[in-house]
This record gives C-alpha cells, sequence and structure tokens, in this order.
C-alpha cells in the first residue's frame, strides 16, 4: 500500500517521543539531538526499531531542528543535508531491521518550527522561512522519505510557511500538527477552526495537535476538529502533564492510561495516532492494543462549508450574512489615493481598524492605482493589516501577479476577488486558488458583457462552476456575485439581481455575495435605496455583502434584519447598536472652546468638528497659522517646561492632526509637505517607538516624513536619502549593541551625502555617545528633534 | 536524565498587579502628578492590556560555579566580572524568562495606528506589567526557599555580562517552544515586553526582590521615583 492508501485504510499509528527518549538515552541538556544522527546512528536505529516493533505505521525521522539556523555547515558543523540523509538512512534502517510489526512501514521526514518569529511580529522574512523549509524538504525527499510531518508549530504563518515548502519541494503526502494550549489557541492565537480553513486550503493530507498538553486535555479540543474539518484527524499527546522528580520530568500518565485515553480519541475522530513528550515505545503499543481491530472514524467531508480564516479565527459563510467592509478602496476617494501615493500605511491601516470596530466580518483590501506598484503595495497593506487586525481579508486586485504574491504572503485562507466567466481570468486565477487556498468571489459576467436576465447570470455561473472543477475546486470555495447594477438606469436591475441569488444557490449550492452600494448610484439619498435593497437580498439568501460599515441606513437594515430572524437572542446587538446611534447624536456638539483649545485639550473629534466649521469661512492657511499652529506650540512648549507629559503631548498632536485632515479636503492640491525628514531605527534595532513619536510630531510642524521604518541597513538610508536629496536624517536606537551601526549608517551618510544633517536619538543614546559617532545634534525628546529640524529646514 | 529540568509558571492577570505609580514613572513621570485625563488613560491601559495578556515565565535551577573570570552554569558559561560578584557565594542561581505574550504585543502594535498617546502609555503599562511579573515570579520562588535567599535578578546586557549571552540563556530554556518568547538576530526579544534574567540563590545577602530608586547613585535618572 503507498502512505495516502494506508493513512484511508484504517487508523494510521506513528511513533512516540524522540528528544525524551534520546534523553533517557544519553543525551546531555543543551546537546542537539539532531546530531546524534551522525555521533550515534545505533542509538537512533534502535528508537526508530522500537517503535515499528511496537506497531508504528510510520516513524519520524530525528530532525526536529535540522534546519539551515542550527546547521549551517560553517565551524565544524553538519549542514543540514548531512543530518537528513542520515537521519533518513537511519530510519530506514530501523524499517530494515525490525522484526514484526506493520506489514506496511514508512519513514516520516520530520520538520519542527525554526525557533525564530517571522515578520511582521518577529524579524524572519516569510519567504526565508520558506526557503530554510525547502532545504529540508529537497533532503528529506531525496534521501527517501515516504511522508512529511511538520509538527509543533505554535504559529500559523510559520505553518504555512513550512506547508508551501513542502508543496514546492516534493510530491509527498503531509500531515501537519499544532500546538495548541489549553483554551484551543496557538501561540499565535490562531485557534484549531482557523487552522483547518487555512491547512485544506493548502491542501495538506492530514491535520492535528500534538505536544504541550495530554490525551485527556486533547479529547476534549478533539470534537472542535471534527466539526470543522474534511482530511484526517491527527492526534500525538504528551504522557500527560510533566512535573519534577529528584531533578528529574516525570510525565504523570503511565503506558496503560495512555493507552485507554488514545482509544476514546480515536473513538471520538482521531485517526492517526502517536505520542510526544514523554511516550515511548510501550506507550505505543498500549496504544496499539488499546486501539486493535477499531474502525478509524474519519471525519464527514464538509462539502458545503464555505469558509476563510485570519490568523486567529474562521468566519464561516451561509450561515448569518458576512458583512465585507468596503473603505479600503482608491476608487472615488481623493484621500485614499493621495495615501497610497504617498505610501502612508497608517491611513489605510486606521481604514481597518475603524471598520472592525463598525462590525465588520471581512475587510476587502484594493491599493490597485495606476502610477504604483501594485503588488508591492497590496503586499505592504496585507502585512500591516495582519500585524494589527485579525479579520479575514479579500483580496482585490485585477492583476493576477498581486494577487498570487499576496496570497502567498497571507496568514490563513483568504476571499479572492475575483473571478469572472472569461476563460482568461478563470485560467488566472484557478491555479492560484488551488495552490494557496481561498474563497473566490465568481462575477457572473464574461467576454459577452453582463446577461439582463438571472437565467442568463445562472448560465455563467453554472460554467465557472465547472471550470473550477476542472482545476479541482469544490463549489463550496467559490461564492458567486449575480452583480447589482444602478436602478437609475434599468429599471429591473435590482429585481434581476433578487432573482439570480436563488437560483444560484438552489442549482450550485454555493453562496452568493454582492457589492450592494452600486444599485442607489445616481440617486439622491441612496443609502435608503441601498438599505432596502439589502434587506431584500438577505430575504432572497444572500449569504454576503461588501458594503461601506459607516452607511448608517445599511447597517440599520443588518440590525434590523438580525433581530427580526430570529438571530440575535434578547434582541441584545440590536438594542447596543440603537443606543449608540442615540449617543451619537448628542455627543455631536462640540463644547465651545474654540479649536486652539480642543488641540491643547487633545480631543480629536471636537478639533475635526471644529476645524471644518472654521473652514467656512476661513482660508485653510490662515487657519493653520493662526489656530492649528499657535495651539501646537503651547503644548510644545509646555512639554520642553516639563508641565505636559507626552501622552498629552501626543493627544495634541493626533487633534491637530485631525483638524489637518479638514484643512486637507479643502486644499486644491494636496497639501504642500515641507521639506523631508529620513527617519529610521537603524539596523539590528526593532524599537520603533521613539522614532514613530518623532515622526508624528515632525508631520504635526509641516514636515514631510520619508519613514524607512525599523532594522533598516545604512545603504538604505544613504540610498533613499540620496534618491530624494534629503538634508535631514533621524536615527534612533535603543540598545548599546546598536550604537555601532549607527556610527557606520552616519560614516556612511558623511561619504556619500556630506551636506545631510543626522540627528540621533534613543534610550541608550548620551551628548557623549553622539559626540562620539559623529552625530550632528543629540536630542533628548522629540520636541528637541523638532526645534532643530526648524532650525536646520526652517 | 540529569541536569536541569524547565519547568513552566502561569499567573492569571488577577496575580499580577501593575501598579499606576510604576507606568507613570516609565512614562518619565515618576513621582509627579498627571492630569485627569492621563490618570484616566493610565486605568484604562492598565485594563486593555490586562485582557490581552497572557504571564508566562520559565526557568530552571541550576548547579553554578563561581570562577574567577565567569560563572559556569553547566548549560552555559556566563563570562564577566559583574556576573560573578552578582552570584559571589552562591552555588545555586535560577535562570528565568518571563514573558506578557503575543497578544499583549499585537494589542500595542494596533494601538499605535489608533493613537499614539494611548500606545506611550500602553507601553509603559507594559513595561511595567513585565516588572511585576518578574516580581511575583521572584517573591514565589523566595518563599519556597527556607534559609536562603534569593539575589536581584540580573540580565544580559547589564555590567559587562554580554547581551550574546541571552542566546544560550534563551535556548537551554528552549523559551520560544515553551513560553512563545523568541530571540531576533539582533539579540532582541518578541514579545518585547518580556525580561530574561538570572538571581543567585545565596546565603545571605541583599534582600533586594524590588529595585529600589532611593539606593540608587543616579540621581538624574528618567525614571527616578
Amino acid at each position: 500500500m503507498t502512505v495516502k492508501e494506508c493513512i484511508h485504510n484504517g487508523i494510521f499509528y506513528l511513533d512516540g517521543g524522540t528528544g525524551s527518549s534520546l534523553q533517557a538515552r544519553g543525551l546531555q541538556p543543551g546537546e542537539l539531538p539532531e546530531l546524534w544522527n551522525l555521533t550515534h546512528p545505533e542509538e537512533i536505529v534502535a528508537l526508530g526499531r522500537a517503535y515499528f516493533e511496537a506497531g508504528s505505521h510510520a516513524i519520524c525521522t530525528n530532525t526536529f531542528g535540522a534546519n539551515g539556523l542550527k546547521f549551517d555547515g560553517k565551524e565544524g558543523r553538519p549542514t543540514v543535508e548531512e543530518i537528513i540523509t542520515a537521519a533518513v538512512e537511519n530510519a530506514k534502517e530501523a524499517r530494515r531491521t525490525a522484526q514484526g510489526g506493520r506489514p506496511d512501514k514508512f519513514v516520516t521526514l520530520d520538520i519542527g518550527p525554526l525557533g525564530r518569529l517571522l515578520a511582521p511580529l518577529g524579524d524572519l522574512p516569510f519567504e526565508q522561512a520558506v526557503e530554510l523549509f525547502a532545504q529540508q524538504v529537497r533532503a528529506g525527499a531525496a534521501a527517501g522519505a515516504d511522508l512529511i510531518l511538520i509538527e509543533t508549530m505554535n504559529d500559523s504563518y510559520e505553518t504555512k510557511a513550512a506547508v508551501l515548502a513542502a508543496k514546492e519541494n516534493s510530491s509527498l503526502p503531509i500531515l501537519v500538527s499544532n500546538v495548541y494550549d489549553g483554551d484551543g489557541k496557538l501561540m499565535s492565537g490562531a485557534n484549531p477552526e482557523a487552522m483547518v480553513a487555512m491547512l485544506e486550503g493548502l491542501g495538506v493530507d492530514a491535520i492535528g495537535l500534538n505536544c504541550s498538553l495530554g490525551p485527556r486535555k486533547m479529547l476534549e479540543l478533539v470534537p472542535r476538529f471534527v466539526n470543522c474539518m474534511s482530511v484526517p484527524l491527527l492526534v500525538k499527546p504528551n504522557a500527560g502533564l510533566p512535573r519534577v522528580e529528584d531533578g528529574r520530568t516525570v510525565y504523570d500518565l503511565d503506558a496503560k492510561t495512555f493507552g485507554q485515553v488514545m482509544k476514546e480519541i480515536a473513538a471520538g475522530g482521531g485517526c492517526i495516532l502517536g505520542g510526544c513528550c514523554g511516550t515511548t515505545p510501550e506507550y505505543i503499543k498500549e496504544l496499539t492494543a488499546a486501539t486493535a481491530g477499531m474502525a478509524a472514524n474519519y471525519p464527514e467531508a464538509k462539502t458545503h462549508r464555505s469558509v476563510v480564516s485570519s490568523y486567529t479565527h474562521a468566519v464561516v459563510f451561509g450561515q448569518d450574512p458576512v458583512l465585507i467592509g468596503e473603505r479600503i478602496n482608491p476608487t472615488g476617494k481623493k484621500r485614499f489615493k493621495e495615501a497610497l501615493r504617498a505610501a502612508d500605511i497608517d491611513y489605510i491601516l486606521n481604514e481597518g481598524i475603524g471598520q472592525q470596530e463598525k462590525g465588520m466580518h471581512v475587510l476587502d483590501v484594493n491599493v490597485g492605482l495606476p502610477e504604483i506598484d501594485e503588488a508591492e503595495m497590496l503586499c505592504r497593506c496585507v502585512a500591516g493589516l495582519q500585524a494589527v487586525c485579525d479579520l479575514p481579508l479579500q483580496l482585490d486586485s485585477t492583476d493576477p501577479a498581486a494577487m498570487e504574491k499576496a496570497m502567498r504572503l497571507y496568514n490563513g485562507k483568504p476571499m479572492v476577488n475575483s473571478v469572472n466567466g472569461k476563460t482568461e481570468s478563470m485560467e488566472a486565477v484557478f491555479p492560484l486558488v488551488k495552490k494557496y487556498g481561498g474563497l473566490v468571489v465568481c462575477l457572473t459576467l464574461d467576454e459577452n458583457g453582463i446577461p439582463t436576465t438571472a437565467e442568463g447570470r445562472l448560465a455563467i455561473a453554472r460554467r465557472i462552476a465547472e471550470k473550477a472543477a476542472e482545476y479541482g475546486i469544490q463549489p463550496k470555495d467559490l461564492i458567486f456575485d449575480p452583480l447589482a447594477l444602478t436602478i437609475s438606469s434599468e429599471a429591473d436591475a435590482a429585481l434581476t439581481t433578487l432573482q439570480a441569488i436563488p437560483a444560484i444557490k438552489q442549482e450550485l449550492g454555493a453562496c452568493t455575495s454582492l457589492g450592494i452600494s452600486n444599485i442607489s448610484f445616481g440617486l439622491p439619498n441612496r443609502d435608503f435605496v441601498t438599505a432596502a435593497f439589502f434587506t431584500m437580498a438577505l430575504q432572497q439568501g444572500l449569504d454576503a455583502a461588501i458594503m461601506n460599515p459607516y452607511s448608517a441606513e445599511v447597517m440599520k437594515a443588518y440590525r434590523s434584519y438580525m433581530a427580526l430572524t430570529a438571530r440575535d437572542p434578547n434582541c441584545q446587538s440590536y438594542i447596543d447598536f440603537a443606543q449608540s446611534l442615540t449617543v451619537q447624536t448628542a455627543a455631536a456638539q462640540p463644547a465651545a472652546q474654540g479649536l486652539q483649545g480642543a488641540i491643547i485639550k487633545g480631543l480629536s473629534g471636537e478639533a475635526a468638528c471644529l476645524a471644518m466649521q472654521a473652514l467656512q469661512n476661513t482660508d485653510p492657511l490662515e487657519l493653520i497659522n493662526s489656530e492649528i499652529v499657535p495651539a501646537l506650540d503651547v503644548v510644545g512648549q509646555g512639554f520642553e517646561k516639563k508641565t505636559v507629559f507626552l501622552p498629552q503631548l501626543l493627544m495634541s498632536a493626533e487633534a491637530a492632526k485631525a483638524a489637518f485632515e479638514e484643512v486637507r479636503k479643502m486644499m486644491p492640491a494636496t497639501l504642500n509637505e515641507g521639506p523631508a525628514v529620513v527617519l529610521a531605527t537603524v539596523k539590528g534595532d526593532i524599537h520603533d517607538i521613539g522614532k514613530n513619536i518623532v515622526k508624528a510630531l515632525l508631520q504635526n510642524y509641516g514636515f514631510g516624513v520619508i519613514d524607512l521604518g525599523k532594522d533598516v541597513a545604512p545603504e538604505a538610508i544613504v540610498e533613499r536619502v540620496l534618491a530624494e536629496r534629503v538634508e535631514l536624517v533621524g536615527l534612533s536606537a535603543l540598545m548599546t549593541t546598536t550604537v555601532p551601526v549607527m556610527a557606520e549608517t552616519i560614516a556612511q551618510l558623511r561619504e556619500k551625502a556630506p551636506n545631510t544633517k543626522v540627528v540621533v536619538g534613543g534610550a541608550v543614546l548620551t551628548q557623549e555617545y553622539a559626540d562620539r559617532i559623529g552625530a550632528d545634534k543629540y536630542a533628548r525628546n522629540a520636541m528637541e528633534t523638532v526645534r532643530y529640524a526648524q532650525q536646520i529646514l526652517g | 536524565m540529569s541536569g536541569p529540568v524547565v519547568l513552566v509558571t502561569q499567573y492569571g492577570a488577577e496575580e499580577i498587579a501593575i501598579e499606576p505609580a510604576q507606568v507613570l514613572r516609565y512614562l518619565g513621570m515618576g513621582g509627579r502628578q498627571p492630569d485627569q485625563q492621563t490618570s484616566r488613560m493610565i486605568e484604562d491601559c492598565i485594563g486593555e492590556f490586562q485582557k490581552a495578556a497572557a504571564y508566562k515565565v520559565c526557568w530552571l535551577t541550576a548547579e553554578i560555579t563561581v570562577q574567577q573570570d565567569g560563572v559556569d552554569f553547566g548549560v552555559f558559561y556566563a563570562p564577566g566580572q559583574s556576573i560573578v560578584r552578582s552570584l559571589k557565594d552562591c552555588r545555586r542561581a535560577i535562570v528565568f524568562a518571563a514573558t506578557t505574550g503575543l497578544q499583549a504585543e499585537q494589542q500595542m502594535k494596533r494601538q499605535w495606528v489608533v493613537s499614539k498617546a494611548k500606545a506611550v502609555v500602553l507601553d509603559a503599562v507594559g513595561t511595567a506589567a513585565a516588572e511585576a511579573l518578574c516580581d511575583r515570579f521572584c517573591s514565589d520562588r523566595q518563599a519556597e526557599l527556607v534559609e536562603q535567599r534569593l539575589r536581584p535578578r540580573f540580565s544580559p546586557g547589564y555590567g559587562d555580562l554580554p547581551l550574546q549571552l541571552q542566546k544560550e540563556l534563551l535556548n537551554c530554556l528552549d523559551s520560544h517552544r515553551k513560553i512563545g518568547l523568541f530571540l531576533s538576530e539582533g539579540l532582541l526579544m518578541t514579545p518585547q515586553k518580556s525580561v530574561s534574567a538570572i538571581m543567585g540563590i545565596g546565603g545571605q545577602g541583599c534582600d533586594a526582590l524590588r529595585h529600589d530608586c532611593q539606593n540608587c547613585e543616579k540621581r538624574d535618572c528618567l525614571f527616578r521615583l
């Protein structure tokens, strides 16, 4: 039998612990277990043999940490290839020499975490992680492993990197196992539903959990997997909980009890079973004995579960209506286009967080503008959003290259917007969905345009579904958009769309989605019509809507629909929503204290409101000079005199920014920014709090800020300074270890851009340090940097 | 198996008290009276941080040999005079790493986008929380000792104890697997609100579980209370 056949032919047994078993065989603390493949092959073979003889179908190679970060071939260390080749050989030797056991025996390439956290939270770039795993996969496949187990992963993003590497570098079956805590979450926050969504999207062969918990605790989590998954469930628990006895780690479950609890797990849906830390061949023997004769309880295929996920949770379609926020999109938005051109990621991230607070379940992300590199910007926005907002994203692009990059980088299973009935579109999008996973929005239009009848749109939907099936994409991963055209140009536009919704759902068994705003295009008070249409569409069975979360009418329609269809227990969400509307109306009146007062007090909402009022009869520039700047000065001086503290200073800065945003709207072109300053936290340092404060204040005072971020190499800083002819650079460092990098950066600047001034700051810096590394100015705080910028550039 | 065993201790938010006075201190406002708005913001941020925090410590007790130029921990060697002074006369030491968790870190990142003023306060809350976690952990360890006292915690980067030691220290604690604490290439910890340290278990000695500003000579310190 092949491995795949064997996995689907009854309970499939893996092995037990490796690291803990090797410690029992004399592995010393601090010693790398993977080295034993080369130094103690007989011990590795003996352990593997014992597992085969205990009844394992497959044993893991001793390669948990055999990655290029540890084994780089330098200074006498072996290479990844040397370790993995030896490990696979050892496992094969165990298979050759095992007495009895299963007729079919397999060697599993074992891959554990890299030990570094991936960007954006950590500093290991995603593609570098993929390459590190790829190296392991290539070595394992070349040496003759039969399958791959990616295990003990506590971060969904790293898991995805490993799976991509496995898919791209071998055709071996892939089993994936994560570490959950007692609450059913990964260290990085993902729950089982999110992991299953992402991993089934990526097409792995089995999904499950190992390490950290004992079998009893895992048994509690089993139903959560079984209820959402279609592939077999893998369960590899520890031998209970560890405790220390006479300086030794012992586990609280004996082999017999372990076997008994594993029997319950098998009955509950565990199909691929083994053990982790503390389990030995004896445990596997008890496991196989306890479950002997039991049929594997495979999960039922979830053919109708349409789902997307973020790095924390899954969103299911086809139950409650799913709201997709449409605001991250430049179409018709001057301010948003400006932000895109200026690569003002914070502005875009704020749009994301704001929509989440309005109750959206998914965010559409469209950053296409002719003059920008869409692929690069889409990736930056996706990574940025996924660092601050845990909603699943709908990647929205017509550029297949941008779409592929974003799908690859996305942490979870994305929504893909969109494919249509044109052959060219389907041939571009479906291979991506097949490879990376995704729920793809299918627009019912083709080479001949948009059919005017519901039947015509259904016919296109049918063709799309057929084509998708050729790629192995099931209807559950398609969500059809029967297109809402404006009723102001076509009287029965809404009726056609409303008919198409149930027609598509019934025939194809797939979900539907609509961009609802378009229906009212060209009409006054559009929201009334949009909201009514939304209610009608929901009643027809619409599963998701791309919408404006700031439209009160549409939100009223949604909250009312939820209450009316018994989806809102005790109408509680409706009541909260309705009451929040009343409060907002009451709070809309600003207290009379003038714009200056609002900025000084740090009241952003009031400052914006007052600026808007003042702009009715005041020139924008006049308002800046007579109100905003004087208010900032009051606070700035207070900070310098230590009567105003940092949080207050920043609150005023935010209020001033809110007022500026109003001013911006009145300016004919983009608000001319003053001379630019480059800011960066130097290479090796990941702290950016101080740099961000400086940035906020400089912007307040009208300087253009080119923020290069953190961990920035000297060369990158020099390059930008030269490219933008910048006269002032601000460098930040928090650690003493990064001060030499700062010195190096200054040295390079002096050589290539001798006229550019350098101001430095950060927790470790002093005047003395600054002098020693040749900075022009040491700024103790953000205000000092502002004053210096005024002096140099003013 | 011989050699030290790594243990994991978790704390609930209710077990870790974040004091507003400490938050003020990390905001550079130590000992001064904040205005009402700032006070409320501090209270709010403490509440929000506590909701996101997951307090975890992984630690081991090592038999140590204090040598002339450094200290041998068996699992690693800590060079320098500072650590020799800190562990003088000790035969055992606790090595630990403590973190407030990745979700709290993400919350701070999110706050940067929404409000920088609040983010600054949240950052100070995070620092105060990490210190409070260490205080709690240390006092729990102290409580287990009958006649001996714990020395003040000492971290890589203090004095002449090289930051480079972070690698071996966190490695022997297996901190990324045990508590989700990672080291960057530049030797910085993620989550940022984390602490790694060594504490000698001595016969007698100073009972300095918490740093006391009054004992410190640096009177112009930004964080002086």
